[in-house]
């Protein structure tokens, strides 16, 4: 998890006097401490947005691989939590954000695989380091996740050539920006931060995703081939 | 074949009932002046009903172990050092713990209580989270009763594996106690081990001075004659065929009974 | 990272053979034998994509004003206060913006906004909250509904625009105690079905 905090981000602190406005200060200095994860949507005020005057089917499927890993991301991070017994040690209504988010999310999961077919890659190997275990890690970077799910989506819905993918890519977009609205209220911040979600370009998600380092470079190898040397 | 949800898209307001069926009388008004737009578009899918998580009661979890750390008593860099958890077993596979627990100290910091291989007596204890990688799950269980010479494998609760084995002779007991499987081994030319073996973190009371740390392990034998029975120096022994099911039905990090 | 790093979706998308099967099974697997172009509106029929735009975003356009109307007089009316008056103040501000990014959009093919009357439904938290919900839950369910009709350059802009109405729609939600987020996917819904979840409030004067 990089470290970033909103007031790592907001350097103009146009955020924070939105947020001071709306929650007042003991809200918002909980905010401007709160680790953001790769700072998601909100460093992501100057994004221009894209107009794609290409698009390929070749290009939906990479879209919907990408896509598919984002929701495996996600999925995982919501069942590990749950396993944790995190969620059951939550007051009511967020534990119930919780397991709904991980019940969509799961949902989104089954779906994309089922539509790549063969072309779904392998789940990959997550490292949470510690983010699932408290509830207080696990909300910030919830937020931070669904923040930038939305900023991914509202960047590659209308980069998809088929438009009855750009139909169905909608109706998740407008759901996950629910989660990240949702996500937000519960955390007492502001659930929505503009009047407009800016995206993200692909390469800049990818880019905050490594730098969480969530998706695992240890792959653990626990078959081997090889004599035992056990005791026999 | 592919499955794909095709959803129609059938809309419904949820204000339509207090509309009381059909559109209000001035409807036609309102909507006179807006040009026929295009129905929307039948989207390539959409996902089905959420997806429960079900219950955890049977699940286990393990992590990777990072980076090498010391095991303590208590979740504390101050706290009495039990023993040292490497990133490797000595098979050459990754070394993984059982997590059992977690907690944060006054300071901050997350520790998890694991258990790790070692005898049995000692053989739980807490890590820094930043010693350890990802988490993986398993709903399997396997129970090893040294008295009926049998194991039996559990998942989700119910037995779906029974083979008859050999046990540590009485000078080399198989070490009874909790534990887990952390690796497995194949395509090695070794009969005595069978097909398949899979190796466990619980390690011998007497025999600590083999070369490898003296750790029990689960395998194959070409002498099936001599199950069960008190044959082996403390590793468990099952018919090839018995291994070689098991193999298919038990996933590394599955917590082991030995009694 | 084992991410698929060749997603990025505009300009550059790096081909690889071992992708090309991939993609034929992801056309057959989405688009079944039938073929997408059956599937896809008539976009090259005799319309022409800008005048349907244009239809598109003057009946989106519709909603933003009202919408931006009820929260500035909710926002200046008093009867609201705490959680619910930030919130009127922020939606206002969030659909009077829309009503400009869809005016400067339409340039002069705007439609020219109609006149409301909320009656005391700005200063009743009750209803106002009520209100809320509803309008803006029509208001994702029409963008997700036109958004896939529309010229590329103007879906970019509804997708911007859908996501912050489903952040509106939870929001309100979640402050009235309902569910945010009720389903894995939010549903299209028709313009006419829209239309007549606006005509029900009557706040459009002269309707």
């Amino acid at each position: 998890m990089s470290d970033l905090t909103l007031e790592d981000l907001d350097r103009d602190g146009v955020l924070q006097q939105d947020i001071d406005a709306l929650y007042g200060r003991t809200r918002a200095d909980f905010l401007r401490t709160a680790v953001v994860g790769g700072g998601a949507l909100l460093a992501a005020l100057a994004v221009p947005p894209a107009t794609r005057a290409e698009t390929s089917k070749a290009n939906d499927v990479r879209i919907f691989q990408y896509a598919l890993n984002f929701e495996y991301l996600q999925a995982t991070f919501y069942t590990e939590t749950e396993q944790a017994g995190t969620v059951s040690a939550m007051a009511e209504p967020k534990a119930v954000w919780a397991r709904t988010l991980g019940a969509h999310e799961r949902a989104h999961v089954r779906i994309i695989k089922d539509v790549l077919g063969d072309a779904a890659g392998k789940k990959p190997f997550f490292d949470f380091r510690g983010n699932t275990e408290t509830e207080e890690r696990f909300t910030r970077t919830a937020v931070a996740m669904e923040d930038l799910t939305t900023a991914l989506l509202t960047g590659v819905t209308p980069a998809l050539h088929s438009r009855r993918l750009v139909a169905a890519a909608f109706s998740l977009l407008t759901v996950e920006a629910r989660h990240a609205a949702w996500a937000r209220h519960l955390a007492g911040i502001v659930p929505v931060l503009d009047a407009v979600d800016r995206p993200k370009p692909v390469a800049e998600v990818d880019r905050i995703v490594a730098s969480t380092r969530f998706i695992s470079s240890l792959d653990p190898r626990t078959t081997a081939q090889g004599r035992p040397r056990f005791v026999g | 074949m592919v499955a794909v949800t095709i959803a129609a898209v059938t809309p419904t307001s949820p204000l339509e009932g207090q509309a009381g069926g059909a559109a209000p009388a001035t409807a036609a008004s309102v909507r006179a002046d807006v040009p026929a737009l295009p129905p929307p578009v039948e989207p390539a899918f959409l996902p089905g009903e959420p997806v429960e998580l079900g219950t955890t009661r049977h699940l286990s979890r393990w992590a990777v172990v990072r980076s090498p750390t010391t095991a303590r008593a208590a979740p504390s860099s101050g706290s009495r050092a039990l023993a040292l958890v490497p990133t490797r077993t000595p098979e050459g596979t990754t070394n993984i713990v059982l997590v059992l627990d977690d907690r944060v100290e006054a300071g901050g910091g997350l520790w998890i209580r694991v258990r790790f291989p070692g005898t049995s007596s000692a053989n739980t204890g807490w890590v820094p989270r930043r010693a350890l990688g990802g988490y993986g799950t398993v709903r399997t269980r396997l129970v090893v009763d040294l008295r009926l010479l049998e194991a039996r494998l559990f998942r989700d609760g119910r037995e779906i594996l029974r083979a008859e084995i050999g046990a540590g002779r009485p000078a080399w007991p198989t070490p009874t106690g909790e534990y887990y499987i952390r690796n497995r081994l194949t395509a090695y030319a070794s009969p005595t081990y069978g097909p398949v073996a899979f190796g466990t973190s619980a390690r011998s009371e007497v025999l600590t001075d083999w070369p490898a740390g003296g750790f029990v392990g689960i395998h194959g034998t070409d002498r099936p004659d001599l199950l069960p029975g008190y044959v082996s120096h403390g590793c468990i022994r099952m018919k090839n065929s018995d291994i070689t099911r098991l193999a298919r039905l038990m996933a590394v990090g599955t917590p082991v009974t030995i009694r | 990272m084992e991410v698929d790093r060749r997603s990025e979706p505009p300009k550059s998308p790096a081909g690889s053979t071992g992708r090309v099967t991939r993609t034929a099974l992801l056309g057959g697997a989405v688009i079944g034998a039938g073929g997408l172009a059956a599937a896809l509106p008539g976009l090259a029929g005799s319309t022409q994509p800008a005048s349907r735009d244009a239809r598109i975003l003057n009946f989106v356009l519709r909603l933003e004003h009202l919408k931006a109307a009820f929260y500035e007089e909710a926002a200046t009316a008093g009867g609201l206060t705490g959680e619910l008056g930030q919130l009127a103040r922020a939606l206002a501000r969030h659909e009077r913006r829309h009503v400009d990014l869809l005016l400067g959009r339409l340039g002069g093919e705007a439609d020219a906004a109609p006149e409301f009357d909320f009656g005391e439904m700005t200063r009743d938290a009750d209803r106002f909250a009520r209100a809320v919900e509803t309008l803006e839950e029509a208001a994702v369910a029409a963008y997700i509904g036109q958004g896939a009709n529309l010229t590329r350059p103007n879906m970019v802009l509804f997708a911007q625009i859908a996501s912050v109405e489903a952040r509106h729609a939870a929001w309100i939600a979640d402050v009235l105690g309902n569910d945010p987020a009720p389903k894995a996917a939010d549903e299209a819904k028709t313009a006419e079905q829209v239309l007549a979840v606006l005509e029900e409030t009557g706040f459009e004067r002269g309707s």
